[in-house]
């Protein structure tokens, strides 16, 4: 009897913990939904902001977190791939090898407003000359050092998982190393980068304070990586935190209604494409 | 005719740090034979062969001395190339491996690392190479369907193909037939006995039935020397080692 109550205790439990956090999860996103979906229109999506009746819509924000995604994986991935390639495949026990495992560890866990002032003396201060102070190329480098060690971490992972038995038949046909890490090593996982790079984009994505040190807050169309830009997190930032204007707060909820879409939009197709790559 | 030889080995030592686990080896391996390695497990077998092409390389802690010439060369020189020997003397492994691509990139793999591209000969090379792995007829009509949709016994064929495409001198087996049954290890046993007219091998196995139907020369190893090296029938029927002839029997092992 007193083992059939505790077994019913925590069915209840277990399954009570499951539903709290399905639904804590779905009325955040109905909440922010129900609030930002009828402010979104064709024209809130295309059109330009205005400071002068603190409208308009958020097409330069998007491209501006547009241009910092693709900057950022630009400088992070190819490092993040060649530093796992080292990790895994040349420097397995030494001294460098525990070294940058030491500081992967240490800097997944840092805080991302630190990366941000780190960046904003680097790049913004120190370095203004060559990358134009506040950019879209400050903000991009901070970024990529924000998300190098996750990077790396998750492409090791993945690259741990392919067995030696695969090494060893490409050494056995007379291929060389770089031949074998290139042509077999990483294309085997394939899946596991591409999932890596889309959950990247979506940490690029949604980052706001390094972005807001380092990005600047400039909201006109940037022409290049040099120019300040807004990201949507950093427009979303300003529009709650000044609030001014009528319809602020509508703005807020929709441009927040605009990041969730595309976070769940990346999430997806990285199980979509990492399935397809895996069936192949 | 004479009979020459594909390695000849002198007073080959090996180390896996400070444990000697191949001890004063002294082989002469003809061209074209089948050649046997026996014995217990962990007796150094597939160390011996995996130094044959340098495949012990990838292990940081092995150090070597001694001598094993092949093509007039030592090849455990520093200065061989490494690449180009592990072209002549190619390896089929225990466990079969395709690379995760179709059956047609699986074997112009080699050919394409080595920088070849010509359609056509890659084309051919293909057919030949199934042909002569005996697996021609059943995968023809599916070349770039994924290598890993094969049966174990077909993948190991295929590993067999990829080997004969690269135009290998010699052909080294590390227990090819352990992890396939027994219909997919006759295939095999049947392949080996084709291949020898092209192909020296060099075969490890733990089944000394095996060794004995398919090879014709034997080496018996024991904790890391070779007790006996001679012809197969010879070493099964008469062996002149009382351990040889302990082993074989099946008093330990």
């Amino acid at each position: 009897m007193n083992r059939k109550i505790k077994d019913g205790l925590q069915y209840v439990l277990i399954h009570s913990a499951a539903i709290i956090c399905v639904i804590t999860l779905f009325s955040i996103l109905f909440y922010i939904l129900k609030n930002g979906i009828d402010y979104i229109s064709l024209d809130f999506i295309f059109s330009t902001y205005s400071a002068t009746n603190h409208g308009g819509g958020i097409s330069t924000m998007i491209m501006g977190t547009i241009y910092m995604v693709i900057l950022t994986l630009v400088i992070a991935v190819p490092i993040s791939i060649l530093s796992a390639i080292y990790l895994n495949e040349y420097a397995t026990e030494n001294k460098v090898s525990a070294l940058l495992r030491f500081a992967i560890d240490g800097l997944v866990s840092v805080p991302s407003i630190v990366y941000g002032l780190f960046g904003f003396s680097l790049f913004v201060s120190t370095l203004n000359e060559y990358t134009g102070g506040y950019s879209i190329l400050s903000g991009s480098l901070t970024l990529s050092i924000m998300i190098l060690p996750i990077l790396i971490k998750t492409i090791e992972e993945a690259l741990i998982t392919i067995p030696n038995e695969l090494r060893e038949a490409s050494y056995g046909v007379g291929a060389s190393k770089v031949q074998t890490i290139f042509r077999i090593v990483l294309p085997s996982c394939m899946p596991s980068i591409v999932t890596a790079i889309i959950l990247g984009m979506g940490r690029i994505v949604s980052e706001s304070a390094p972005v807001l040190l380092t990005a600047g807050m400039v909201y006109r169309m940037p022409n290049s990586i040099f120019d300040s830009s807004r990201t949507l997190t950093t427009h979303l930032f300003q529009l709650v935190n000044e609030g001014i204007g009528e319809t602020a707060n509508q703005q807020a909820f929709a441009t927040a209604s605009v990041l969730i879409i595309i976070v769940v939009i990346l999430n997806v197709s990285a199980k979509m494409i990492a399935n397809k790559l895996i069936r192949k | 005719m004479k009979i020459k030889n594909a390695f000849q080995v002198k007073n080959f030592n090996l180390y896996y740090g400070d444990f000697q686990a191949l001890k004063n080896i002294n082989l002469e391996i003809k061209e074209n034979k089948v050649t046997a390695l026996i014995g217990p497990s962990g007796c150094g077998k597939s160390t011996f062969l995996r130094t044959l092409n340098r495949m012990n390389d990838l292990i940081n802690s092995v150090k070597v001395d001694g001598e094993i010439i092949f093509q007039d060369e030592n090849i455990l020189s520093k200065e061989i190339d490494v690449i180009g020997l592990r072209t002549k003397v190619g390896m089929v492994f225990q466990k079969p491996n395709p690379f995760p691509m179709s059956i047609y990139e699986n074997i112009v793999y080699g050919p394409k690392c080595k920088g070849i591209k010509d359609k056509k000969y890659l084309d051919e090379l293909v057919k030949t190479s199934l042909k002569q792995a005996a697996l021609w007829e059943e995968v023809c009509d599916r070349l770039h369907k994924s290598a890993l949709s094969l049966s174990g016994g077909q993948q190991q064929r295929l590993c067999i193909a990829r080997t004969i495409a690269m135009k290998p001198e010699v052909i080294l087996m590390d227990e090819p037939t352990s992890a396939l049954d027994p219909i997919a290890t006759k295939k095999i046993e049947d392949l080996i006995e084709n291949l020898k007219q092209h192909f020296t091998i060099l075969i490890v196995t733990h089944s000394m039935q095996q060794a004995s139907r398919i090879s014709d020369e034997t080496a018996f190893f024991l904790l890391g020397e070779v007790i006996e090296f001679s012809k197969t029938l010879e070493l099964f029927s008469t062996p002149k080692c009382k351990k040889t002839e302990d082993y074989i029997t099946g008093r330990f092992g």
